[in-house]
């Protein structure tokens, strides 16, 4: 079966930067702990008043095509993954979905399909498998995934409701907001593509982690239970990996990075350093969660965007994807990356 | 050779909780199958309204946790994993899942893939403004390798939205700002005094376009989107569907309402009702809804 492919990537960061100083400088309640130090989020982007999920994801789309050898009317199906779904303003959307507004702004064909997906912070990469999968079974050619996530409005319930040292809320202060969008198709060579892709939901676990309007607050509200997560993971993390490395036989030194979903440098770094016994060396690590924070689920495209921008990711390359969601997904990717961001 | 439906399950007298009639209708599924939960490696949730207006985790998540499916990573049975998350397109929603979850059937990426649907207003009440009648429905879809079965199956499927100039005809949001700290229990549903117009045109459009790419083919019933007293059958009336006795399925009346993401399920299952061996019949299902958007896919039992 021929590989599909990410064709090109587009991402779009909003300008204005707020420091995990400045909001906590503006709290009432002090963490018992030292947020930056503890999650390394030094900073983040926040959203300007006319922004929201439609425009974030549209602006990702737009950079996406200029990087893209197709044409808006070229492509066969819109998946949006973002799990706030904001348009004008704290204005959650439900019908028309999201990707329907996308379709027609784009002026996509009348006959390409379109659907939202939700998945938490994997959203994007269950658009990735479900498109993935869609191309190898021949129904559609190519495609588009796209998150607008406009996720800062958790950040600012937040800020307004913690009242606790140890507050279920405060992973909310370690978001950002974000667009990014990829188009993939099928790989025209071995050189570059989706090798595998496995994601899988640990449901028992589906509680720890809510995301839904604040019951004290016009807005929304995430409520996190992070050490349980945390602990939940570092559990199973090296047995999953161990189970695909086995799979697919592959060890980390076949990969050049991993791609981490975005938390906190912290837990990312003892999670993966459990796993060199089931997974040989890690490959080196990338985060950007330094500048943007947890861009929920963008987080993968951030990031790769961002060490394609510096240089560090080159064409021909291997990653590793490891994806982790509220729900609990965990996931697991390899990919070859092509030239994503030149002109095709 | 395409995905076949293996056992639906609708529940329509278990309240008002998206996510406990989806969960009831997905474990009446399997029971009919005779399929244990762990044997289900896809689980797509396709209905809009969410309880408690949850955005995450899934909602598919939710119900595979109540359906006792996929709990945990267990080292000795790693393949036998579930993934699961919500796909949100309106009343095309379900068509949407049917096509997905035939893609990972047929690459052999899973061998049975459950698809859940149903609507219910995110008070989790009997709510005088939420506009769909509350049901759960599940469909259990699997890929037949036997040989009678070579021509049945879904397939081939179309979809299409109305032009990019035209704004959609139903709009349900959640306004945060103006809810206040009543977000959990509230939703707007705004439907424009054409909708029902505009969705025939739109779902006749596609089916005629549908029977013309595919040489007219026999069409024993139309099943799906009902939106008002008689639609379905006037759907039939104004297509090329009149031109062959196809028998349009009445929802609406016997489910006091329109039964949104759920009616191509509830149709089908109403079929089964109605036919005792519905074996060997072609069947067009058929979803139109905001956006504007109309999906249909030929069916062979």
């Amino acid at each position: 079966m021929t590989m599909t492919r990410f064709e090109s990537i587009g991402v779009y960061l909003p300008e204005q930067e707020v420091t995990t100083r400045e909001l906590i400088d503006s709290m009432d309640t002090e963490p018992m702990f030292d947020l930056e130090k503890l999650t390394g989020v030094k900073s983040r982007r926040w959203r300007a008043p006319h922004e929201d999920c439609h425009s974030l994801a549209l602006e990702a789309i737009e950079r996406c095509l200029v990087n893209s050898r197709y044409e808006a009317d070229e492509i066969d199906v819109i998946i949006c993954t973002s799990i706030t779904r904001f348009k004008d303003g704290l204005k959650f959307v439900l019908e028309p979905c999201l990707s329907s507004y996308l379709k027609k702004r784009l002026g996509m064909r009348e006959d390409a399909l379109n659907f939202d997906i939700t998945n938490a912070c994997a959203g994007m990469f269950t658009g990735v498998h479900v498109l993935d999968q869609m191309i190898k079974s021949g129904v559609v050619r190519n495609g588009l995934i796209v998150s607008g996530e406009c996720i800062t409005p958790i950040s600012e319930t937040a800020l307004k409701e913690i009242n606790n040292p140890v507050d279920e809320q405060f992973a909310s202060l370690t978001v950002g907001d974000s667009g990014a969008a990829v188009l993939m198709d099928q790989s025209p060579s071995d050189d570059e593509g989706v090798e595998f892709l496995e994601l899988l939901t640990l449901s028992q676990f589906s509680d720890f982690c809510y995301g839904m309007p604040s019951d004290k607050n016009p807005g929304v509200a995430m409520y996190t239970k992070a050490m349980e997560i945390h602990a939940t993971v570092i559990q199973r993390l090296p047995q999953t990996l161990g189970h695909f490395a086995e799979k697919y036989q592959v060890s980390g030194a076949d990969f050049a990075h991993v791609i981490p979903h975005q938390t906190s440098e912290r837990a990312i770094r003892s999670a993966l350093a459990l796993c060199s016994e089931s997974l040989g060396d890690i490959p080196n690590i990338c985060v950007s969660l330094d500048r943007y924070g947890n861009t929920s689920s963008t987080s993968h495209f951030v990031v790769l965007n961002d060490h394609i921008q510096q240089g560090h990711i080159q064409p021909g390359q291997r990653i590793l994807m490891l994806v982790l969601a509220s729900g609990i997904v965990l996931g697991v990717a390899s990919v070859r990356i092509g030239n994503l961001t030149g002109a095709h | 050779m395409g995905s076949m439906i293996k056992a639906t399950a609708l529940v329509t007298d278990n309240g008002f909780s998206a996510i406990d009639n989806a969960t009831r209708a997905g474990l009446d599924c399997l029971q009919q199958a005779g399929i244990q939960p762990q044997q289900v490696g896809l689980l797509i949730n396709a209905g809009v309204y969410r309880d408690d207006n949850i955005m995450e985790p899934s909602i598919a998540s939710l119900i595979q946790r109540n359906m006792n499916m996929g709990l945990d990573f267990a080292a000795d049975s790693p393949n036998q994993v579930t993934f699961s998350f919500d796909v949100v397109n309106g009343a095309c929603g379900f068509l949407n899942a049917v096509t997905i979850a035939d893609a990972f059937l047929r690459n052999g990426s899973v061998e049975y893939a459950l698809i859940v649907c149903g609507d219910a207003h995110p008070s989790k009440t009997d709510h005088p403004e939420f506009p769909y009648v509350a049901v759960g429905a599940a469909a259990l879809l699997h890929l037949s390798t036997a040989a009678a079965d070579a021509n049945k199956g879904f397939g081939p499927f179309a979809y299409r939205s109305n032009e990019s100039d035209c704004l959609s005809h139903i709009s349900t949001y959640g306004d945060l700002a103006q809810f206040g700290h009543q977000g959990r229990a509230q939703g707007q549903f705004q439907f424009s005094n054409q909708y029902v117009e505009e969705f025939r045109r739109l779902n006749v459009a596609l089916i005629n376009e549908f029977l013309a790419q595919h040489e007219q083919p026999r069409v024993d019933f139309l099943l799906g989107s009902d939106l008002e007293a008689g639609y379905c059958h006037s759907v039939c009336a104004s297509s090329d569907l009149k031109r062959q006795p196809t028998r349009a399925m009445e929802l609406f009346e016997h489910f006091n309402g329109d039964t949104h993401t759920a009616a191509p399920i509830a149709a089908f299952h109403q079929l089964q009702r109605e036919v005792a061996n519905p074996s060997g019949l072609s069947l067009l299902f058929h979803a139109v809804g905001s956006g504007d958007a109309s999906a249909c896919a030929l069916y062979r039992s």
